[in-house]
């Protein structure tokens, strides 16, 4: 009995890590080869399509001003621009300073949520702005994010080129990596997640997902769609699925760079990162229930990534760690060789190069200071995350039996020392 | 560096010269034997097997036949011939003539001498029902030939009916008769005993003497096998380890290696280079799901039959007699295909046994089958692998009940050129309320014939509790020369393994096998375990490539970072 749950959890976890290997192998592929059609597309760069950038800002006065900042230099012809502030129900200062840009600046403009879509979430807020503007690209950033000069223009070009393509997501960058060790794992894992989720699911299946910021897509896919799903704890996800399952797919295209803020504390980490996996065991309840009626078999694999992420390799780690523990106080008679072992090792190893590879892309990162985060990383941040999906996975199941409402978490932000990014 | 060759080649001339003594003493410089015998069936029977085995110690080439297979040329040459009357019957022309014939020394048994001009001065008087020989009550009265020999004959050993005593062993000359085929303990040690006035050999003063630590298997307590070991180590005597490389668990099916116990092998390993010997005992020591140490591994104890299939969930048919097929051909054909599972199955326990211990660094020297149970087949395999044998044979292939080992070390035909070092006095069984009255009666016995083997084992899970008493018994025996295989030729091989034990001591192992066979071979065994395998090599070459990425990274991160300034400007 042991045995078998050994072997399954054993077959569980490595279905998983194998899965990431082969993502890493394409990532790789896809950072060696992402630019080379830079010089081809430019030349569409002609008829330039009018671009709408959505801000959802609900009391982000901390961050709104270098937000709007960055965009004012952004590079895109501002008669085809125009910034659109969606000053969602905020108490705080964020109407003033964006209005004091839109002096400044014509192309930015604010404006207000209203009943029935005013304080209820950033979906809500997308959908306002959806309702009152008309261009024919829609860009989202979060207010607090800076991005860099050409990110729209690269989000464009991506629009532009691939008829395929409803939507082009960009890559994101930390601008607080260095200021607590929470931010440095995060730093870590955000480039990991880019580079392996992303780029190696874009390089083998041509998926990825709307992260959510710094990304185009086609009005007209977003008002096929009908916009935002309000209910979505995880917008970003549930909106990837819907728009591959009109047939379309999203580019990753890690020239648009981003740079946001990351949680700086435990606690705020700890309620944005239960938001996003209540949301996306959401997503994965949601559309597993209804797995043969979609028309893209495409997004199965990845809404099956999720549902192996947060059910079938949390089962296998949970497991696999309790015999752990068990087998220390009493002999199971576990009769597995040295191979087990030798996985175990070879686990650590991929992990390590995993994310060297990675780090070692993003230029600056793969550095002394970091390395030994990334072991620690190993032992800490990483077995923090069973824990979260324990927790969120108990607020989901209570959610659903005891039929409460959604209260979207909107993340805290956090006053920058170092000033502007550029 | 001559002159300390020499002196090392003396020194193991002089090392070896008690046990080459004792050998010689047994076996005379050169004795060629044929035997014939006369059976129902021209079966060989149990009591043919102890004879021919009895008299291969003191032979140097022997032969056996039936009366219907004997050709006169197989005379040519021959010291002795020995005449086993087992069933009465009219003896072939040409054999009696043939007999009539020779001039060796003759010696006959039971019925049918009476036929030959040789022994015509005998008189023979049909049977009578022997209760007793040379003083000692039979624990089963015999049936014996009477027979009053001629005038100057050596009565050698007589017996008692209810009311007269008549010769039981004579000599006369180059003949010697023995008036009954029968040959259960009692009428052993006689028999045993008087092969040397039989055979004019000088019995020699001294028993080779052994003792084996029995049913050592993976579950073993390791402290245990090493207190045992060591006692006997420490006083010097080479002692023998039967070693079960395997254990199943009879409950659920599950098998344990003597690798996953690695205190176990350290210990055999260091009993080892104390001078304790390896003795392949079987693989599993199980056939069907019986528990390792319990179980039958080379008989189907269920049937009582030889192994017929390799499948144990269920019970196979069992064995059709000869009667149930039309001809003999048939017959003949169908069990040849039994005898083809039969050694497909012996030669894999076999080779996997031999593969496991050498693996582990644990080199065996012999061989001893579980509960001492195999058909005639299986010892004509198991002879392809060993040299040697330990235990007790078994005599019929229809009955593993049916089992006995003559009291000196031979080479009984059944074990196709095999040494068998026969277990002549049991163990100690804590069971009983004296653990070692069977071997106490045993070794009575065996004191009163010269060069009987005193071959013993001992259950290590037992502690020192008995052996000391165990060893004492054995000494009491009078001089022993402890039994040493290193000091003689045995051979084990496989495929891919040839283990040469020579006669200087010397030790040869040569295996064919790397990591890599056993990778292979395991994962055959337990193909998750290979898929794990090799999904652990897919893994490494990932890993391989995944530091070259990194690498290259490394070394290209100047370029692309003046090459990313000047693109985003």
């Amino acid at each position: 009995m042991a045995n078998i749950l050994f072997y399954t959890a054993l077959v569980l976890i490595w279905v998983m890590l194998l899965y990431h290997m082969f993502l890493m192998q394409g990532g790789y592929r896809h950072f060696k080869t992402y630019e080379r059609v830079i010089p081809r597309w430019k030349e569409k760069m002609t008829d330039l399509p009018t671009v709408s950038i959505f801000i959802p800002a609900h009391n982000e006065e901390v961050v709104i001003e270098q937000t709007l900042k960055a965009m004012s230099r952004l590079y895109y012809p501002k008669d085809k621009l125009e910034v659109i502030v969606i000053n969602d129900n905020s108490s705080d200062r964020t109407g003033e300073i964006a209005a004091s840009f839109t002096v400044k600046f014509p192309f930015i403009k604010v404006i207000e949520t209203k009943p029935p879509n005013k304080g209820i979430g950033k979906s809500s807020a997308l959908n306002e702005a959806l309702r009152q503007t008309s261009s024919e690209v829609i860009v989202v950033y979060d207010a607090d994010n800076t991005p860099e000069r050409m990110a729209v223009w690269y989000l464009v070009m991506g629009l532009l080129n691939d008829k395929e393509a409803a939507a082009v997501v960009g890559k994101f960058r930390v601008t607080n990596a260095k200021n607590t060790w929470l931010t440095r794992f995060i730093n870590i894992e955000t480039i990991c997640f880019q580079w392996m989720a992303q780029g190696g699911r874009w390089k083998w299946f041509k998926v990825a997902t709307i992260p959510g910021t710094n990304f185009a897509i086609r009005r007209s896919v977003m008002e096929e769609l009908g916009g935002w799903d309000v209910k979505a704890l995880a917008e970003d996800t549930e909106l990837t699925v819907r728009v591959y399952n009109l047939g379309y797919r999203i580019r990753f295209f890690p020239a648009a760079i981003t740079w946001e803020q990351e949680p700086e504390t435990l606690k705020v980490w700890w309620r944005q990162r239960t938001r996003w996996a209540r949301g996306n065991q959401y997503v994965v309840l949601k559309f597993l229930s209804q797995f043969f009626k979609l028309k893209r078999k495409r997004i199965i694999f990845d809404l099956f990534y999720f549902f192996f992420t947060y059910f079938l390799f949390f089962f296998g780690v949970i497991v696999s760690n309790a015999l752990f523990i068990v087998n220390i106080f009493y002999d199971l008679h576990l009769s597995v060789g040295n191979v087990a072992l030798v996985l175990w090792g070879l686990a650590l190893l991929l992990f390590l190069a995993e994310v060297m590879i990675t780090l070692s892309i993003e230029k600056t990162e793969m550095n002394r200071s970091n390395f030994f985060y990334v072991i620690f990383m190993y032992f800490t941040y990483s077995q923090m995350w069973i824990v979260l999906v324990v927790y969120s996975l108990g607020l989901e199941l209570k959610r659903v039996f005891l039929r409460q409402e959604v209260r979207w978490y909107k993340t805290e932000r956090f006053e920058q020392k170092r000033g502007d990014v550029q | 560096m001559q002159f300390r060759k020499w002196i090392l080649i003396g020194f193991l001339l002089v090392s070896s010269w008690g046990v080459m003594q004792s050998r010689s003493d047994a076996a005379s410089d050169s004795l060629k034997l044929l035997l014939i015998y006369a059976a129902e069936e021209n079966r060989v029977d149990e009591n043919v097997h102890m004879i021919d085995a009895t008299f291969s110690a003191f032979t140097t080439e022997q032969r056996v036949v039936s009366v219907q297979e004997f050709q006169p040329e197989l005379l040519t040459g021959t010291d002795a011939v020995v005449l086993v009357g087992d069933a009465k019957m009219d003896l072939p022309a040409p054999l009696i003539k043939a007999l009539d014939g020779y001039k060796g020394d003759m010696i006959a048994f039971g019925y049918n001498a009476d036929q030959l001009r040789t022994f015509k001065g005998w008189d023979y008087r049909g049977e009578v029902e022997l209760r007793s020989l040379d003083g000692h009550s039979l624990t089963k009265s015999i049936s014996a030939v009477q027979v009053i020999p001629p005038q100057g004959s050596e009565i050698i050993v007589s017996g008692n009916s209810l009311n007269e005593t008549i010769p039981f062993i004579i000599k006369n000359g180059r003949l010697s008769y023995i008036a009954a085929t029968s040959f259960a303990t009692d009428e052993k040690m006689q028999i045993s005993k008087a092969m040397y006035p039989i055979l004019g050999i000088d019995p020699p003063d001294v028993h080779p003497a052994y003792l084996r630590l029995e049913d050592i298997s993976p579950v073993s307590d390791h402290q245990l096998v090493k207190e045992t070991g060591d006692y006997l180590a420490d006083r010097g005597i080479p002692f023998y380890m039967a070693v079960i490389p395997v254990y199943v668990n009879n409950e659920t099916g599950e098998q344990m290696r003597l690798s996953a116990n690695r205190k176990l092998v350290d210990v055999l390993r260091h009993l080892q280079d104390r001078g304790g010997i390896i003795i392949a005992h079987g693989y599993t020591h199980s056939y069907r799901y019986e528990e390792t140490g319990e179980g039958f591994e080379f008989w189907d104890d269920q049937l009582n039959q030889k192994i017929t299939t390799e499948r144990t969930d269920k019970l196979p048919a069992p064995l059709p007699s000869r009667e149930s097929f039309r001809s003999q051909d048939e017959f003949d054909s169908f069990m040849n295909e039994v005898d083809l599972i039969e050694k497909r199955y012996i030669e894999r326990k076999h080779r996997k046994a031999i593969e496991d211990l050498v693996d582990l660094g644990l080199i065996p020297l012999a061989f001893e089958a579980p509960h001492y149970t195999m058909s005639s087949t299986g010892y004509g395999i198991t002879s392809d692998y060993f040299t040697s044998i330990f235990g007790q044979v078994q005599l019929s292939d229809d009955n593993w009940g049916v089992m006995d080992a003559p009291l000196f070390i031979s080479t009984p035909q059944i074990l196709s050129g095999m040494t068998l070092y026969p277990e002549t006095i049991g163990y100690a069984d804590p069971t009983m309320a004296d653990p070692l009255q069977g071997a106490r009666e045993s070794v009575k016995q065996l004191k009163e014939i010269p060069g009987s083997v005193v071959g013993g084992f001992y259950h290590p899970y037992l502690g020192l509790e008995y052996l000391p008493e165990m060893l004492e018994l054995i000494y009491s025996v009078g001089p022993i020369e402890w039994l040493d295989l290193r000091t003689e030729e045995q051979i084990v091989k496989t495929d891919d393994i040839l283990i040469h034990q020579q006669e200087n001591g010397g030790l040869k192992v040569q295996s064919e096998r790397n990591y890599w066979n056993r990778l292979v071979e395991r994962s055959k065994e337990h193909p998750l375990e290979g898929a794990l395998w090799l999904m652990a090599v897919v893994v490494a070459l990932f890993l391989t490539a995944f530091f070259i990425y990194i690498a290259s990274l490394r070394v290209g991160l100047k370029k692309r970072l003046f090459r990313e300034r000047e693109s985003i400007g």
